[in-house]
């Protein structure tokens, strides 16, 4: 299908829109609220977080509510699970980020099998935007409304207490209030990811985005603006591809988004490693 | 004689890690419009004593107040400089936006920085030098004048009393410079600045009262009375020696 005959598909029929409009609003909150994951070393918590849900989604169907619900709280549940660990123990942050994910992991793994109530683990795991339901496409829709409205506001809190705790401290912000509703923001959006990248992939449009964009920005907010814009190039590639030639929609946006990020690595005017060797050799030739 | 209101007090500090006792039972009181050097051998609890004075890490009993009050309520009239290792200098950040935070804790929640608040950003950065760097991502300056710009970064925060963590561990001669030279400006605005120190050689060129502690209080007061022999034995005594036998070398 070439790019026109697609776009004239997006016109006429419903479910695509709902497609684009899905994965075009996951590809802006994933770069914005991976671009705070990032600044504040926080991939690997980003990894455990989205991976945890899954015995929350399980936890609903059996409950016969939203899998929204069930997945937020054992979000916070692994986000809390966590710092627990990590504070009343001499294990270093990364192993207790270990231990417990992979438990909750397990368990939803048990719990789905359990469930048997007809969940796709696959489309959970790596996602299907063919299958978007109009109450996926709200739900992304209010996700995406809290996360902005979160970050525009608290623009200022986010920034001193990423860049510097301790004095966001000493002046009296609450930071681990901070940190823990950023994870629940990351919670919120791996929810929302579920649908167009799965719960497998969503930590990529995580932190490929933003970390593309910290290398070409020295501004705060110019990096939350090409980190959601690379997120969106990524998602609308995953949308293409995956109506196109029915590929696997996750792993369609995960190497966009990769192949984005090795342009960038090695073509960025200022961090790129091809210029920095050239201008390292410059100063070389100059210098003999 | 002019009566001076205490500035800063500390009753009865005692702090532990775990079993560890790091501070016992410290106290001691520093008048408004003082510059007063915190000193003491490595481990001495000196860093300790400026995070639990500031109330960011739990104390296990003493009372701690600012111009009679506790912690909470001067928050915003605190200025505190933590040492440089803590920063993340890759932060997509630059030299004038970091000085910028300084005018945060004065702004409400939702409120963003205006035009006056970057003037006074700008001005500050004026006062340390480094009008020229605004534009700089943060990492790209040196060590020294990244302590300057933290220093900026305090001097926008607009407070009336100012803690400082080891300001010159690894910096230029010139940035050491401008830096006292501001300190002793903000002591003589009647500010009270208090400064953790390790440079003995200097202490008594670049303060007036100097507060000695080795875990507990060995002396506090103005500083050549701080600096005998009799008295900097009793903190240094495992590395006294050791001192000793540097002099002699030279």
């Amino acid at each position: 299908m070439s790019i026109m005959e697609f776009i004239s598909e997006i016109i006429d029929y419903g479910f695509v829109q709902k497609a684009l409009f899905t994965s075009v609003m996951v590809g802006i909150i994933c770069g914005i609220v991976g671009c705070f994951i990032v600044l504040r070393g926080l991939a690997l918590m980003g990894d455990a977080i989205s991976h945890a849900v899954l015995p929350g989604v399980a936890i609903s169907f059996l409950l016969d509510i939203n899998f929204f619900y069930g997945a937020v709280v054992a979000g916070i549940l692994t986000a809390l699970g966590i710092g627990y660990v990590n504070q009343n123990s001499r294990i270093k942050s990364d192993s207790s980020i270990g231990i417990v994910f992979t438990a909750f992991l397990a368990l939803g793994v048990l719990l789905i099998r359990y469930a048997n109530s007809g969940v796709d683990l696959d489309s959970i795991l790596f996602g299907s935007l063919t299958s978007v339901q109009t109450s996926d496409m709200w739900m992304t829709l209010i996700v995406g409304a809290i996360v902005l409205l979160v970050v525009v506001l608290f623009y200022k809190e986010l920034l001193i207490s990423t860049f510097d705790p301790t004095m966001a401290a000493a002046y009296g912000l609450p930071t681990k209030l901070i940190h823990y509703m950023l994870m629940i923001l990351l919670t919120l959006v791996t929810v929302a990811s579920m649908q167009t990248v799965g719960v497998v992939l969503v930590v990529a449009l995580l932190i490929t985005p933003a970390s593309t964009a910290y290398l070409l920005t020295n501004r705060l907010w110019v990096m939350l603006i090409l980190s959601a814009s690379f997120g969106v190039i990524s998602s609308l590639a995953g949308l293409y591809f995956s109506f196109a030639y029915d590929l696997d929609s996750g792993a369609v946006i995960v190497l966009t988004s990769f192949v984005l990020f090795a342009f960038i690595f090695f073509f960025s005017p200022k961090q790129g490693v091809l210029w920095r060797a050239i201008r390292s050799k410059r100063k070389r030739n100059a210098a003999n | 004689m002019e009566h001076k209101s205490i500035a800063f007090s500390v009753q009865d500090l005692t702090v532990s890690y775990g079993e560890q006792t790091a501070l016992k039972n410290i106290k001691f009181q520093v008048e408004e419009g003082n510059l007063v050097g915190v000193i003491g051998p490595n481990g001495a609890g000196k860093s300790t004593l400026m995070k639990a004075s500031l109330g960011l890490i739990p104390k296990d009993h003493g009372t701690i107040e600012f111009y009679g009050k506790p912690v909470k309520q001067m928050r915003e009239n605190i200025a505190y400089i933590p040492q440089r290792n803590n920063i993340d200098w890759d932060f997509p950040i630059t030299v004038l936006d970091t000085v910028v935070l300084g005018t945060y804790p004065k702004l409400g929640v939702f409120h963003r920085p205006k035009k006056a608040d970057r003037k006074r950003a700008q001005a500050c950065l004026e006062q340390v030098g480094l009008q020229k760097f605004s534009k700089r991502q943060i990492g790209e300056l040196s060590g020294g004048q990244q302590q300057r710009v933290f220093l900026a970064r305090a001097l926008a925060q607009q407070t009336d009393i100012f803690f400082f963590d080891e300001p010159f561990v690894g910096i230029d001669a010139s940035s050491e410079e401008t830096i006292i030279r501001i300190l002793k400006k903000l002591r003589d605005e009647g500010k009270t600045v208090i400064v953790i120190h390790h440079d003995l050689s200097k202490a008594e060129e670049y303060f007036d009262d100097l507060v000695l502690i080795n875990q507990e209080l060995i002396e506090a007061g103005p500083a050549d009375l701080v600096l005998t022999p009799e008295v900097l034995g009793k903190a240094y005594k495992s590395q006294l020696p050791f001192l000793q036998s540097e002099g002699a070398d030279e």
